[in-house]
């Protein structure tokens, strides 16, 4: 659609201005210029660092710098006053260049629009109905499906169309990317983002919202039952999974296993396993070798008094060393019994030596760490209106990529003795090809010769 | 033999076929027979290469720790000049034309022989990366990357052509170029459309956000604002030749800074 001059639109200013504004929205160039200049936006936002104060970023040292990266909110490119408003008015674009061609397609759709792309003309010695079954079969061939037939005043008219669905694409395509908008929309507006650090057998209904860092209560606690960790032999972590309950006043309302890739969903809230954290140890395993050969393993409680089986004497653990030397991981302990002087040792995973209390052989043998799991929360009501948007866009790409709208039309009429053949199409995509395929065709049948005419 | 060592005489392979087809593309009078020849030897050297990345599956299987070949720097650049390679051929196929094939060749060994530089070990997938949607996201990507690739190598061609009559003569037709240039970012198109989808789907399910807005996020957006201005461009306002060529070009820039240069910006995806 072109732009008129404005001496055409009229004298008012007003009508001229809606002109424009409608131009402005209805327009490919303002889509192309949009498209690049929120690509331009986005690049700013991925090469200055996101969520960190302006203080931070060393060139805005320069005072006129700094105010122009304050107004522009640089640290906040994505939900900056600018940006949206690029967004928006690609929608608002979009929605109106879409207002504009629905009627087209419409029309197109209900073969209104019948104007073909070339014309034919040839001429046969043979009689119209001979040739019409020719050409039907040609006809079929070419296009598929058969023809629809109409005859009036000697004039036989046959009609294919291909595919017409293959018009839905642009539209969905483009409703599908405001969908999509429309829904990353409803997100941010009403979506939140959180993580909450819980360590394994607590309960808590509070986590941090991310980026504000302020906490928020959920409507539901979450207790951790059990985390577990595994690793390949290699170290690398294979898996984390948290055992959770999900509670309400007290009564139990779900419970399932958090995996990465995995979440956890309840009323539209998703708890996301993200990383975890040791912090303590839970319980360290200590075997014990009596005087009389008996052998005893024991997971302790490492902040409990350990009555050292064999003996008057208690044991206590003050650290654990998790594996700072050749060693391997080992425990400070100290022994007190009412006999004795208290005594400081150190045991190692691989003290092939272990140490003795009143006949006792006590060994290290191990520990079982106290994970506290990472998890992610997140609340986003337009999640689902994305993938909507985002299955109308594959759609239309779909649609849009694989069928093409083609159209014949083959008119044949009885001349003074001969008969004559107007054949006419249209396709939407692969122009020269459809023609070509259809010249080639028609060449084959041998009856019909070509009129060049100079109005064709 | 181990994929890491087919790799490597494979990435000789596409050297060594580059060289001898130049040499004789430039030395032969009659060329009919030697398209064909090095048409068979392309397809050949792409089975091997599609060969290798069969057996770096299976071989993470041998090892307990099997995965689909796309989870790092290594396996991915594998699989882009695969992807790169599979591209030339179809352009081969449906355009008839062999001198685009040529010249995008060294784009497919370069990103192989850059594997020389990267750990190629086989590791076990971190929990974040043990996902179907990685393999769907991984693959379509990468396919959409070859289409973008394919028609760089024929914007510069075609960008050359016009500006030398001289080397013009050689190249082939400016309008066969430019209808290259369009074909393939009309393949590539909807295949980074799809892999950004399927990155979002991935998200979603690991962290529990479709969209962060991290570096690479959005300059795998950037570059699909690029193509799309392309298509706009070249549908809506019919523009053609030298303008989407260099717009291809940008695209393609755009495409290797979402790859590589991410990297080096502050982010969440620099798993590599």
């Amino acid at each position: 659609m072109s732009k008129p001059k404005s001496s055409e639109t009229g004298s008012s200013e007003s009508v001229s201005i809606l002109f424009e504004i409608k131009f402005f929205f209805t327009s490919v160039r303002t889509t192309i210029f949009l498209l690049f200049a929120i690509a331009i936006g986005a690049i700013l936002g991925t090469v200055i660092p996101q969520g960190e104060s302006l203080d931070r970023i060393a060139i805005f040292g320069n005072p006129f710098l700094f105010r122009l990266a304050v107004i522009i909110d640089l640290n906040n490119v994505f939900r900056s006053w600018w940006f949206v408003s690029l967004l928006s008015l690609l929608t608002l674009n979009i929605f109106g260049c879409l207002f504009q061609r629905i009627p087209l397609l419409l029309k197109e759709y209900h073969s209104e629009n019948t104007k073909m792309s070339f014309l034919l003309r040839f001429s046969s010695p043979l009689g119209t109905s001979e040739l019409k079954d020719q050409l039907l079969n040609f006809g079929r061939s070419i296009m598929g499906s058969s023809a629809e037939i109409a005859e009036s005043s000697g004039t036989v008219t046959c009609k294919w169309n291909k595919q017409k669905i293959h018009l839905l694409g642009f539209p969905l395509i483009h409703v599908g990317i405001i969908v999509i908008l429309l829904g990353g929309l409803l997100g941010g507006l009403w979506g939140y983002k959180g993580h909450a650090l819980i360590r394994e057998g607590d309960t808590t209904d509070k986590f941090t919202l991310i980026p504000t860092q302020e906490t928020q209560t959920l409507p539901f606690s979450i207790t951790v039952d059990d985390f577990t960790l595994l690793k390949y032999p290699t170290g690398e972590p294979k898996e984390f999974r948290s055992d959770v309950r999900l509670s309400q006043n007290g009564k139990d309302i779900q419970s399932g296993s958090i995996r990465v890739n995995h979440p956890l969903t309840y009323e539209g809230i998703s708890l996301f396993q993200a990383d975890y954290r040791v912090i303590g140890v839970k319980t360290v395993k200590l075997s014990f070798k009596l005087s009389d050969g008996a052998l005893e393993e024991k997971s302790v409680d490492p902040r409990q008094q350990i009555d050292i089986p064999g003996s008057q004497s208690k044991l206590k653990i003050r650290s654990l060393d998790p594996g700072t030397v050749a060693k391997g991981p080992g425990i400070q302990v100290s022994v007190v019994g009412q006999t004795r002087e208290p005594e400081s040792s150190s045991m190692y995973e691989k003290d092939t030596r272990p140490m003795a209390v009143d006949g006792t052989e006590i060994r290290f043998i191990g520990f079982t760490p106290m994970y506290a799991t990472g998890l992610q929360i997140g609340y986003d009501p337009g999640v689902y209106v994305v993938w909507l948007g985002c299955s109308l866009l594959v759609l239309g790409f779909i649609l849009t990529l694989f069928t093409n709208l083609q159209r014949l039309l083959i008119e044949i009429k009885a001349h003074e003795g001969t008969s004559i053949v107007v054949v006419s199409g249209r396709s939407r995509k692969l122009r020269r090809e459809f023609r070509d395929s259809i010249e080639r065709g028609l060449a084959r049948l041998a009856e019909l010769k070509r009129q060049n005419h100079h109005n064709q | 033999m181990t994929n890491v060592e087919i790799n490597t005489y494979l990435a000789f392979g596409y050297l060594g076929w580059i060289i001898v087809y130049l040499i004789t593309y430039v030395s032969l009078k009659d060329r009919s027979r030697l398209s064909r020849i090095f048409w068979t030897a392309l397809l050949v050297l792409w089975f091997v290469h599609t060969g290798s990345i069969a057996l770096r599956w299976a071989e993470s299987y041998w090892m307990g720790i099997g995965h689909a070949p796309l989870s790092n720097l290594y396996e991915s650049l594998v699989f882009f000049s695969w992807s790169v390679a599979l591209g030339l051929i179809v352009v081969w196929k449906k355009f008839g034309e062999d001198l685009v094939p040529l010249f995008g060749a060294p784009i497919v060994f370069l990103i192989l022989a850059s594997t020389f530089l990267i750990d190629p070990n086989i590791r076990p997938l971190i929990p974040a990366l043990q996902s179907n949607w990685l393999v769907a996201h991984v693959f379509t990507c990468f396919l959409g990357y070859a289409g973008f690739a394919v028609s760089f190598v024929a914007a510069i061609l075609l960008l050359v052509s016009r500006a030398s009559a001289n080397i013009a003569s050689v190249l082939p037709d400016k309008r066969l170029l430019d209808e290259i240039v369009y074909r393939s970012i009309l393949i590539g198109f909807p295949l980074l459309t799809l892999g950004i989808i399927t990155g979002a789907a991935w998200a979603e399910h690991a962290w529990g956000s479709y969209w962060s807005w991290d570096p690479k996020e959005t300059w795998s957006l950037i570059t699909w604002l690029v193509y799309a201005g392309f298509l706009h461009a070249r549908l809506s306002r019919g523009w053609s030749g030298r303008r989407t060529a260099l717009l291809s070009v940008i695209g393609f820039c755009a495409v290797m800074f979402t790859y590589f240069g991410v990297n080096y910006l502050p982010g969440l995806h620099s798993y590599f």
